[in-house]
């Protein structure tokens, strides 16, 4: 089993390298949706069967709960804001998509080398999942800072809660059932309120660049023409 | 067994991209062309003759010839039984360089036709082989830094299963490289469409635009032996060296067919990407592969 | 500590709440006379607030840390609606930035927290440390520590008064509560690292608040960067009495005071600024000036406000920022007082200007009830600071 999560891993790997590089945004939604459903399944992979048999009720329930959210409920809701939004693809990124991967590129290896120095104690989690979970992170916050697309930034922060989820995966940690179902509510409900803050920055910019997003600041009341923006209260 | 393994590879060449074809086809939902389509093409091919376009020399005559043949050399000494003829002499490189020679006689002939739409095929051509040598560069450096010898016998050797429990990211990081110059190389989709019918979209295919009859069917046979023999590559790095030269040989020949199966899934599922966004798909290859060999140094 | 840290805030946000609650009955209707675009339903408004309350409290009560990030996460998901109460670009604007930029924080947070129950696990400072790095920056954004306090000027000023006053009172208090939490169960080694760490986010914070109150243009940004100013003196406060179990402490006691102070007189000033908004329709300081003749209640309201936010006594906050002055290295105590100066020179200036200046636009008249609850406040935060001040010399 511990060889099927590393090829597992090795795909998240993979599927960052082609989320960095991606922008067309309902294959970028494609990827996330396959990452999701590996991160649902890990703790199974992760498991150890050898030693403590058959995982009990809770971890099924937990894996299966979290590959249905993260990997079809989320990315369904995405691609509906994606058509609702008539947003094909990311046409001008901040940071330009060959650059991106390269930035992946140094995290990838800068990540390899602190989970080296790192070393988690834990008996059967891959010695893989420190980087990759750090990885992902790293490519989750660039889709953040460096698109300009708001369901990109969604993206974005969907990739970095799943670096984050492998990591716990990784260490073997364990909330209880209850905690892990809250956790995964509030990523369910904060996308669900992305999604609906996507389309009305649609519908009221008529754009979904968040660039669009530029007029508070602490400067703006000083020109003149601004004030009567202001009169609603 | 080295010739005769070498004469079946060059016999079944064209069965594979049937498979390819089938492939689609079977996604596509339609009854497909037949395992057997591309010999039949060719025999119809190879009655015909071959018209030469007015302005062009005796290059545009020989280059398909020539192009072919460096195809044939560099599948002569590809060990598929193991061993090849004189693959423990012949570095990995010149492997590489026989078909780069092949390719550069298909340029000239496109450029020697005088069309322009055979100028820009040849010109995408060479911008993008261009791209795809670092890649491979780095995979035969990662080969050699994991078998010690730059000969093609010994790059070829495959991996150890140590190296595949120990360092399995690394080689799935690898396949995905390669494969992707493998797609490249052979004008597949993603990155080139072997049935555009638009000679703006075309890259391969606008080299050939003036070529007819038997030098069409070399070119065409040409294209299939590359696919096998590359296809074969991506096998034999990864499968270990087998004692027995007839298991290894039918393992290679069943590796390749899964190959082949692959590209017909890729190919049906993946829409072409648009010409600027090749780069960057082969920039991320070469970043894959360095990743691979940066786990094979260091860990 | 923890302990009375977490009854003083149970204590505290039902009131402020409830405050808010009040001025909401009164501030919805007259805003939506005025208003140009659309807004949301009132029974959605108050089905968001009552749900924002609910998440403080239980956000206060979570027994594990990681229960504490599920309902820390949720104060954000059911604040941000909130805060684009008014359908317009700068709403949207505003909760987008706020919804992004605390979720990454609160991702950072769930790390953090994975982090630190691992080092309990392996029983590792180090760990422990990384984690707290990730939970001080990650809690650190929804408690408006600078430099991750971004969203905060934004949200602050484009929500409705009623809830900009439970952002700046209430949740900012919790989220630095999740803080505390963290840095009550750090190991010995991990001690010095905290604290240190925590005083140079306070230190920044209120160096931020000073710098961009000066030449605000905007009133309600203003009492943002006030708030920004005041939680970092909350956590230099803190560090400096951190882990002490004493709860009679003189820093200690200054804390929970420079709390209880601060979510009060905050209250009462975006309420007032509020109403200031609905009587001039903009919060451009150049605009509203000569409160003294046009609205004398709401001149008094914001003069003696902005007076006790800026420690001047009869104010608790000055018994508390004097506590901090004595107890800090001298180098902290320089620094803050200097900063305290310009914050206090800014903050006055612009006060005065709205207050004395010459009229230049007739306000709307407000309904009374607006003032109500602001009065209430006012008098409630000027018997504090006597009976504190009475305490202390007792």
């Amino acid at each position: 089993m511990i060889t099927l999560s590393e090829i597992a891993l090795a795909l998240f790997l993979v599927a960052d390298f082609i989320l960095a590089g991606a922008s067309r945004l309902r294959s970028a939604v494609r990827f996330v949706a396959m990452q999701g459903l590996v991160v649902g399944i890990l703790p199974i992979f992760m498991w150890n069967w050898a030693e403590e048999g058959c995982p009990g009720a809770r971890v099924w329930i937990i894996a299966f709960v979290n590959a249905v959210v993260k990997g079809v409920v989320l990315p369904l809701l995405l691609m509906y804001a994606v058509r609702k939004a008539r947003t094909r693809r990311e046409l001008e990124p901040i940071v330009s998509f060959p650059v991106s991967q390269i930035i992946v590129f140094f995290v990838a290896i800068g990540a390899f080398i602190v989970g080296r120095l790192l070393h988690v104690h834990a008996s059967s989690a891959s010695e893989l999942a420190v980087p990759v979970a750090l990885t992902t992170m790293g490519t989750g916050l660039l889709l953040i800072c460096g698109r300009k697309k708001a369901i990109t930034q969604v993206l974005g922060f969907l990739i970095l809660e799943n670096g984050i989820s492998v990591f716990g995966a990784a260490i073997l940690l364990e909330y209880g059932i209850i905690v892990e179902l809250g956790i995964l509510l509030d990523v369910f409900a904060l996308v669900f309120i992305l999604g609906i803050a996507v389309f009305q920055i649609s519908r009221t910019f008529d754009s979904t660049d968040t660039d669009k997003l530029n007029h508070l600041g602490d400067t703006h009341l000083m020109h003149p023409h601004h004030q009567h923006d202001h009169v609603h209260a | 067994m080295n010739i005769l393994s070498v004469i079946l590879a060059v016999i079944l060449a064209p069965l594979f991209l049937g498979i390819v074809n089938q492939t689609k086809a079977f996604f596509g939902g339609r009854r497909g062309p037949g395992y057997l389509r591309l010999y039949k093409d060719l025999f119809k091919l190879v009655r015909k003759s071959c018209p030469r376009p007015m302005p062009s020399t005796w290059i545009f005559d020989i280059a398909q010839s020539v192009s072919l043949a460096s195809v044939i050399a560099a599948s002569i000494v590809f060990p598929w039984s193991g061993v090849g003829i004189g693959s423990s002499i012949v570095p990995a490189v010149l492997f590489f360089y026989i078909l780069a020679a092949g390719r550069f006689f298909t340029v000239i002939g496109a450029l020697d036709a005088g069309n322009a739409f055979e100028g820009m095929g040849a010109s995408r051509e060479m911008q993008f082989s261009t791209l795809a040598e670092p890649i491979v560069f780095v995979i035969l450096g990662l080969l050699v830094m994991l078998n010690g010898d730059v000969s093609l016998t010994s790059v070829l050797a495959g991996v150890s299963s140590e190296t595949w429990r120990e360092s399995i990211v690394a080689l799935i990081l690898v396949f995905g490289a390669f494969y992707a110059v493998f797609l490249l190389e052979n004008c597949r989709v993603p990155f080139d469409d072997p049935e555009t019918h638009l000679e703006l979209t075309m890259i391969h295919e606008a080299m050939l635009l003036d070529v007819g009859g038997v030098d069409l069917a070399f070119a065409l046979y040409g294209a299939a032996l590359k696919f096998e023999l590359l296809a074969a590559f991506l096998v034999t790095m990864f499968v270990p060296q087998l004692s027995n030269p007839y298991l290894h040989l039918s393992v290679i020949f069943g590796g390749v067919a899964l190959i082949s199966i692959l590209t017909g899934v890729v190919e049906s599922i993946m829409a072409r990407v648009r010409f600027f966004k090749t780069p960057q798909m082969l920039l991320g290859a070469l970043l894959m592969a360095s990743l691979a060999v940066f786990f094979i140094a260091c860990f | 500590m923890e302990h009375n840290l977490r009854n003083l805030l149970l204590i505290l946000t039902p009131v402020l709440f409830l405050a808010n609650l009040a001025q909401s009955f009164f501030y919805l209707p007259a805003s939506s006379r005025h208003a140009s675009s659309p807004h949301m339903p009132s029974a959605l408004y108050y089905t968001l607030f009552v749900a924002f309350f609910g998440a403080m409290i239980f956000a206060l009560t979570a027994e594990s840390l990681p229960l504490m990030w599920v309902a820390i996460e949720l104060t954000t998901l059911v604040s941000a609606p909130l805060i684009a109460y008014h359908r317009d670009k700068d709403g949207l604007e505003a909760m987008w930035k706020y919804l992004l930029i605390c979720s990454i924080g609160i991702a950072f947070a769930l790390f953090g927290t994975m982090l630190v129950l691992h080092s309990q696990t392996i029983g590792s400072s180090r760990w422990f440390m990384a984690g707290f790095a990730f939970v001080l920056a990650g809690y650190g954004t929804k408690t408006g520590l600078a430099p991750f306090h971004s969203w905060l000027p934004d949200a602050h000023s484009e929500a409705p008064a009623p809830v900009s006053a439970l952002l700046s009172g209430a949740l900012l208090n919790c989220s630095f509560f999740a803080i505390v939490r963290f840095r009550e169960i750090a190991p010995a080694e991990a001690v010095g690292f905290c604290d240190n760490s925590m005083l140079a986010l306070g230190i920044f914070s209120v160096a931020v608040g000073a710098i961009f109150m000066v030449r605000q243009n905007d009133f309600k940004r203003l009492l943002a960067y006030s708030s920004v100013e005041h939680i970092g003196l909350i956590t230099i406060l803190y560090s400096l009495c951190a882990g002490c179990v004493d709860v009679k402490n003189m820093v200690v006691l200054a804390l929970f005071a420079h709390i209880v102070a601060h979510s009060l007189t905050k209250t009462l000033l975006f309420q007032t600024a509020g109403n200031l908004l609905l009587a001039f329709r903009t919060r451009a300081v150049p605009v509203v000036q000569g409160l003294v003749v046009s609205m004398k209640g709401h001149a008094v309201l914001w003069l003696v406000g902005i007076v006790f936010i800026c420690a001047m006594p009869p104010s608790v906050l000055f018994l508390s920022e004097l506590a901090l002055v004595f107890s800090a290295p001298f180098w902290v105590s320089a620094l803050v007082l200097l900063l305290l100066f310009i914050v206090f020179a800014a903050m006055m200036k612009i006060a005065l200007s709205m207050v004395m200046g010459k009229p230049l636009v007739k306000p709307d008249i407000l309904p009374k009830s607006l003032a109500i609850v602001p009065s209430i406040l006012l008098i409630a935060i000027i018997l504090l600071g006597i009976a504190s001040i009475f305490i202390v010399m007792a």
